[in-house]
């Protein structure tokens, strides 16, 4: 081929295009150009394929350790792509400015949107900066891109994930590397972090044996103090989250021992004490919050303090890491443990969570009667005593019942129900509240009842925030005016401060 | 008129329009380095749920060195013809690299991440555009050029004819045959 042959080419695929019957006159015999020239007719292309070639290249590119040698963050050039968390990826980087230090830089997915919380994202590594212990990997250094990405340098750590280092050892020699560890969270616990975050991929040992606890805190520094928001919870990984964790509720030093329950259940067993399947918040709900763990089976007293460690109510497991630790020291020193099983009273509750069906029943025939007592509620207030008696029994199933059954699976539908209804009634009771202190406070009681119910649950359908703000005010609009009147007795004072 | 320039790049743009090849010179890194600094951004943003866009890329980085919008339009289109070049460079050896390093010829480092990414296929497609391209500039100059500037630089139809000074017609038509071409050679 040459230039003149294609500008031949170029013009003979003009002309057949409008002319396509004159494709072998113009072709005047030359079979090789005939040839050449329906190849490129029958060629079908668009803009879309030489696009794709390029931008999957490009995509390619984009990831390789080419790219990223340019990258500059600070005194800190990246090497390499070590990882890719949930919160963002991972890098090998060194400092340039010479120290030659080997580091990980982290850079953390959410930007800081916010002079608060680029505050609070400086207030928060101080804290973990000043965590020093040699089993935990040191937060050095910390800083924000030109485009708002915030990202932190951490000590280097080469090591491998504590599960693969374990997978040689016998149980005595896991439980005294389980120990090293338990000392790192209760140095930190003592500073007043919490990790947050426990789970195998965060603890990594080196060749010397030593774990190195990483990521400590870093959740909560990427919480921005929020509460638990939905794109949190997304990012959690529920094979180690705590109850508290999965309701939303607060995260304390406790849940750091449950999470290290989990841990140590997996490094003596092999599995996990849950399995979660889909990883929808129903079945989290209702496999980490209420399922009682798969029994260990590894003997009475490990058995025991592995189920201390995971009690679903964060105040009954161990007061503190250290008296975790020393359980697991009695036990290898073979002297008795001081965890025990289940206490009757225990049990007691579990019957509630177990014949829920038999209350759900009568949940929702209150929550029928409730129905009806939104539009007869002139009529019934003409006869005084059948008003009191609803009003008694619906103050009692509509609540208390909804706080029984809140962690029975299933029940989601049933507690709307049950929410929705009271607020009806509610409502259509405050009308009638008004010079009557006693009904009012009452009302105040319930109204928080139902705030609580809206703002509390993590599953969407009861997730209503903005709602439980307005029973709330209702609440607080009800208390006041009665609190000021100072007929309180010393239970509703605590309840009206409680509201609050 | 072109206003008075204050940055950098088009101070240089300008001096190499009128002839000054060292401005050229001094030019070509700073555009790589724009180049390489924005792929790898795009790396941190995550964006490879959907492809990354060269196109896109050279845009921004004309954006970023030359702080200016469309009104310098002769700059800018100076511009994305060099910066579309070195994209179309900068791709190409990456591919050649990982070819090779997939044949097993050559000690190519290559990182846990970087196994994963790209398709052995590719990159071979991508050679065989750059082959492609560099015979079609061989039988047509500007047909090649004309596929650089659009695919690699992401000039429109419009601006293209403008910066070649040649009809809009010439380079829509240009842009269908080399295509073509170019798909037929690539899927021999």
């Amino acid at each position: 081929m040459t230039p003149e042959r294609w500008q031949r080419i170029n013009e003979m695929l003009e002309q057949v295009e409008t002319e396509p019957e004159r494709l072998d006159e113009l072709c005047g015999g030359d079979l090789d150009l005939r040839e050449e020239v329906k190849a490129l007719l029958t060629t079908e292309t668009d803009e879309a394929y030489l696009h794709g070639v390029i931008g999957e290249q490009a995509a390619s590119f984009s990831q390789s350790p080419a790219a990223a040698k340019q990258e500059r963050f600070g005194p800190y050039q990246l090497i390499r792509r070590i990882g890719q968390g949930g919160m963002g990826a991972v890098f090998e980087a060194v400092r340039v400015d010479g120290f030659r230090k080997k580091v990980a830089l982290k850079i953390i997915k959410q930007g800081l949107d916010s002079d608060y919380a680029r505050t609070r994202f400086v207030q928060e590594r101080q804290t973990l900066a000043g965590l020093e212990h040699p089993y935990i990997a040191r937060l050095l250094d910390g800083g924000e891109t030109d485009d708002g990405s915030p990202y932190l340098v951490l000590e280097f750590v080469d090591g491998r994930p504590i599960t693969e280092f374990c997978a040689t050892l016998d149980r005595a020699a896991r439980l005294r590397l389980f120990l090293k560890i338990c000392e790192a969270v209760e140095h930190a616990h003592r500073n007043l972090v919490v990790h947050r975050d426990l789970k195998p991929a965060n603890i990594l040992v080196n060749a010397e044996g030593d774990p190195k606890l990483l990521d400590f805190g870093i959740a909560k520094l990427l919480d921005g103090g929020a509460s638990q928001t939905q794109t949190a919870f997304a990012a959690l990984t529920p094979d180690y989250a705590s109850p508290e964790q999965i309701r939303g509720e607060q995260i304390t030093t406790a849940s750091d021992i449950y999470s290290l329950g989990v841990i140590l259940y997996q490094l003596l067993t092999g599995r996990r004490p849950y399995s979660i399947e889909t990883g929808t918040p129903l079945e989290m709900d209702r496999v980490i919050c209420q399922q009682p763990p798969a029994a260990p089976g590894l003997g009475d007293e490990l058995d025991h303090i592995l189920l201390m460690a995971l009690r679903k109510e964060p105040e009954r497991r161990y007061a503190g890491v250290q008296r975790l630790a020393e359980d697991i020291e009695r036990y290898l020193a073979n002297r008795p443990v001081t965890a025990r099983p289940d206490t009757v009273r225990y049990r007691a509750k579990k019957f509630v969570r177990r014949n829920w069906w038999q209350i759900g029943a009568v949940a929702l025939l209150i929550a029928s009667l409730g129905a009806g007592l939104g539009l007869s509620l002139a009529e019934q207030r003409r006869t005084q005593r059948r008003f009191n008696e609803v009003r008694q029994l619906a103050n009692t199933f509509l609540f208390d019942f909804h706080d029984e059954i809140v962690n029975v699976p299933g029940t989601v539908k049933a507690r709307e129900m049950i929410v929705s209804t009271a607020l009806k009634y509610l409502n259509s009771l405050a009308a009638d509240a008004a010079g009557d202190p006693g009904l009012q406070w009452e009302m105040a009681e319930a109204y928080s009842k139902v705030a609580k119910a809206q703002g509390s649950t993590i599953h969407p359908s009861l997730r209503r925030r903005g709602d439980a703000k307005i029973s709330y005010e209702k609440a607080l609009a009800l208390a006041r005016p009665v609190a000021q009147q100072k007929r309180l007795s010393k239970d509703q004072l605590a309840t009206f401060v409680n509201m609050l | 008129m072109a206003p008075a320039p204050e940055h950098d790049v088009t101070r240089l743009l300008l001096r190499w329009k009128d002839g000054d090849q060292a401005a050229l010179n001094a030019l070509m890194p700073m555009v790589e380095a724009e180049l390489r600094n924005l792929a790898s951004r795009y790396m941190r943003k995550e964006r490879t749920g959907h492809t990354l866009q060269p196109t896109a890329l050279v845009n921004e980085a004309w954006m970023r060195l030359a702080q200016e919008d469309d009104r310098s339009f002769q700059g800018r289109s100076h511009f994305i013809a060099i910066a579309a070049h070195y994209m179309r460079q900068i791709l190409v050896d990456h591919a050649r690299k990982k070819n090779a390093g997939k044949r097993g010829a050559g000690a190519q480092v290559v990182s846990l991440e970087d196994a994963v990414v790209s398709s052995s296929q590719g990159s071979r497609d991508l050679i065989a555009l750059d082959d492609g391209l560099k015979e079609l500039a061989r039988l047509n100059e500007r047909q090649a050029k004309i596929v650089e500037l659009h695919f690699f630089g992401g000039l429109t139809g419009d601006e293209i004819a403008d910066f070649l000074s040649v009809s809009r017609n010439t380079v829509v038509r240009d842009l269908r045959v080399a295509q073509i071409w170019l798909k037929n050679y690539m899927t021999q």
